[in-house]
């Protein structure tokens, strides 16, 4: 590309454009950080599925926000015709795709998980064997926050080939389970009654929502599984630690037996334990 | 009623004796309550005060009253006594008699539900007394911890008619305290009891209606209240001097809500509106919140200067005037309360009342947390404690506690 043709590519950048490419980033960056702060600080004096409609809004408005600030630079750089735009963007296309690819692959990932919403901030997701909740979706990671406290910031470029887990999938609500083995010699029936009157007891129980319990048997012992959901998804571990709790309590009352493992010899490998 | 015959009824001004009870209550299917609406300068004000509270800038003037209305004192018992006497729960226990006589086809058992604090068993103790029923008390907490029916086995077999005024005393959430309750459904509503009228706490009826063999029919609640009712019941409730006219006053505006003994009355206005919204149109509601918030000049107050911002009505120089404070105020809960609280009050209500102890055994709470968020809420008037030992929701502060839980997710009850 020789001088003159890039010269009718691109336009001559005065003060005055360079100022109003200024303008336009840095009010763009004034929306884009007023957005992120002030909409989770609203959504964290809401409960239910108002506050997860607005955390999910952030990175949908921070798109629409860098989307518009482009629209608006470009032309004030480039010469808009069909011929100009298609030799910059592919330029540009090409450099990334080379350079910087993984940051680019991040990037539109994050544009498609946008689209998509396989997580939106305040779900509880799963990617890569790590469990917490979305705090933060950003232009090319999203940070989570474990059980145990720690700040994990992920790539969306997993998107691509890693399975997502979305616990409640923007909803406030999300399937707890809490499992008791009890040893196989019991009356079934009064024990999964006893688990229905657990649950149905529990102060954090979504009272008309979904509650079961299933059993199946497993080498050394029967197995109880409480699914029911919480009244908020920030309930979970206290829910499935009530449910705990006073199941145990409860069985014990019954005088139904929990399973044991049997004793290991030496020398000897563990048998299947299921 | 033994104490509304204790009460000064000599006095009783002429609206009380045109009143008619019948005007009062009405026992309609749960289905069909009502509630009174909310003036919409009350709604938009309520709308204000929340969208204030979500952005931090929530603290109420309440929380420093106007120094009008602080130099108000509170009224002496005896006196409060005379200006809102005891509702006639007979009248009401008749009026129920009648309605549940209507039915062409009976149902062993009948139901009657209503909000916590609204009478329900005290109507139900006036009909027992009035159809000499058999009144069943509710179990020991040790009889329903302990599970089994051994309480309902030890009152049934009899073919007398029976009350009972408080279901939601009758079961614990807890894995051991539903038994006796189910028990008790099931086999009232085949008959295997006789015929029997329950009462129950909407709370209570609705988690009931989850864990329990409910009834879909024969279930009746009190009707709600309008304005112009409830200023007439109120009216009807003071008990003054024929000759002597009384005015109750909105302390803050100083225009007077409504009057006894006058040419005009008053039909409550704005004030009423909003007493009967934040009542739910429940008469015992109203009047829990109306003597709550009678005041009086204190007696030091020789100048005769009205704490009001303006003059009272001209021209009464006889009339006895009652100010009453912060009608449109409700108990805010501490910004300090976390989740733990919403577990505490959604319980109590479910229970219409817990001792302390109890409130820990059926919460995942350590005892000495309940014994810490007790008294705070106690101290914003959202709780108080029985004479026998219960905590409950109080009455000013049911509103507030009712809104609290239900945005945060909690099952409440329908009134």
């Amino acid at each position: 590309m020789n001088e003159q043709k890039i010269s009718t590519l691109l336009r001559d950048l005065g003060a005055g454009a360079l100022l109003e490419i200024a303008l336009i980033v840095a009010g763009a960056a004034v929306l884009v950080i007023a957005v992120q702060k002030a909409l989770p600080w609203l959504a964290n004096r809401l409960r239910g599925k108002r506050r997860h409609f607005l955390l999910a809004m952030v990175p949908l408005l921070r798109l629409l926000i860098v989307l518009a600030a482009f629209l608006l630079i470009v032309p004030i750089v480039i010469e808009p015709s069909l011929q100009n735009m298609i030799a910059v963007l592919g330029s540009i296309g090409i450099a990334l795709g080379f350079a910087l690819k993984d940051y680019a692959s991040s990037l539109v990932a994050g544009i498609v998980a946008v689209g998509e919403s396989p997580y939106r901030t305040g779900d509880w997701v799963e990617i890569a064997g790590i469990y917490g909740e979305v705090k933060h979706v950003g232009m090319r990671a999203l940070q989570l926050v474990t059980p145990d406290d720690d700040l994990v910031t992920i790539p969306h470029l997993m998107l691509w080939n890693q399975p997502i887990s979305n616990a409640n999938n923007g909803g406030p609500q999300l399937q707890c389970v809490a499992q008791f083995y009890l040893h196989p010699e019991h009356n079934a029936d009064r024990a999964r009654e006893a688990l229905q009157d657990v649950a149905l007891t529990s102060p954090y129980l979504a009272v008309g929502r979904s509650m079961t319990v299933v059993a199946d048997e497993t080498p050394w012992s029967t197995r109880y599984r409480i699914r029911a959901y919480p009244i908020d998804a920030r309930q979970q571990f206290d829910f499935v630690t009530d449910l705990t709790v006073r199941g145990k309590a409860e069985l014990m009352r019954l005088g139904i037996r929990f399973a044991a493992a049997p004793p290991l010899r030496e020398g000897s490998a563990p048998a299947d334990a299921g | 009623m033994t104490e509304e015959g204790s009460n000064p009824g000599e006095q009783a001004s002429p609206s009380n004796q045109t009143f008619s009870k019948e005007t009062l209550w009405e026992f309609v299917p749960l289905g069909d309550y009502r509630p009174p609406d909310k003036p919409a300068v009350s709604a938009a004000q309520h709308r204000w005060v929340s969208l204030k509270r979500l952005f931090g800038r929530g603290k109420r003037d309440g929380n420093t009253p106007a120094k009008a209305e602080a130099d108000l004192s509170g009224l002496p018992r005896e006196r409060l006594d005379t200006l809102v006497r005891p509702l006639d729960w007979d009248a009401g226990a008749e009026v129920l008699r009648q309605t549940l006589a209507r039915d062409a086809r009976p149902l062993p058992v009948s139901f009657l539900i209503g909000p916590p604090g609204g009478g329900v068993a005290d109507l139900l103790r006036a009909l027992a007394a009035r159809q000499d029923a058999r009144r069943i008390e509710p179990p020991s907490f040790d009889d329903l911890l302990a599970g089994g029916t051994a309480w309902l086995d030890a009152w049934t077999g009899d073919a007398q008619s029976w009350v009972l005024p408080h279901l939601e005393h009758c079961w614990l959430r807890h894995p051991a305290g539903l038994e006796s309750v189910r028990a008790l459904l099931a086999r009232a509503s085949i008959g295997d009891l006789g015929r029997g009228v329950i009462g129950c706490d909407s709370w209570a009826w609705a988690y009931l209606r989850h864990v329990a063999p409910m009834p879909v029919a024969g279930v009746l609640t009190v009707q709600a209240l309008d304005s112009q009712r409830l200023a007439r019941l109120l009216r009807s409730l003071a008990a003054v001097d024929a000759d002597r006219p009384l005015h109750f006053c909105n302390a803050r505006t100083g225009k007077r809500i409504i009057a006894v003994n006058d040419e005009d009355d008053g039909d409550g206005g704005l004030d009423m509106q909003n007493l009967a919204a934040q009542a739910g149109g429940n008469p015992a509601i109203a009047r829990a919140l109306w003597r709550a918030r009678l005041r009086s000049e204190p007696d030091g107050d020789e100048n005769g200067e009205s704490p009001q911002q303006d003059e009272p009505p001209q021209g009464e120089r006889d009339t006895e005037i009652v100010w009453v404070s912060g009608l449109r105020d409700e108990p805010e809960l501490p910004d300090s309360l976390r989740e733990d609280a919403a577990l505490v009050l959604h319980t109590l209500l479910l229970h219409n009342g817990l001792p302390a102890w109890m409130l820990a055994a059926l919460l995942p709470l350590h005892r000495f947390r309940v014994q810490t968020i007790l008294p705070q809420l106690s101290a914003a008037e959202i709780v108080e404690r029985d004479l026998d030992d219960r905590w409950r929701v109080t009455a000013t502060g049911y509103a507030p506690v009712r809104a609290f839980l239900r945005e945060r997710g909690f099952p409440i009850g329908p009134l």
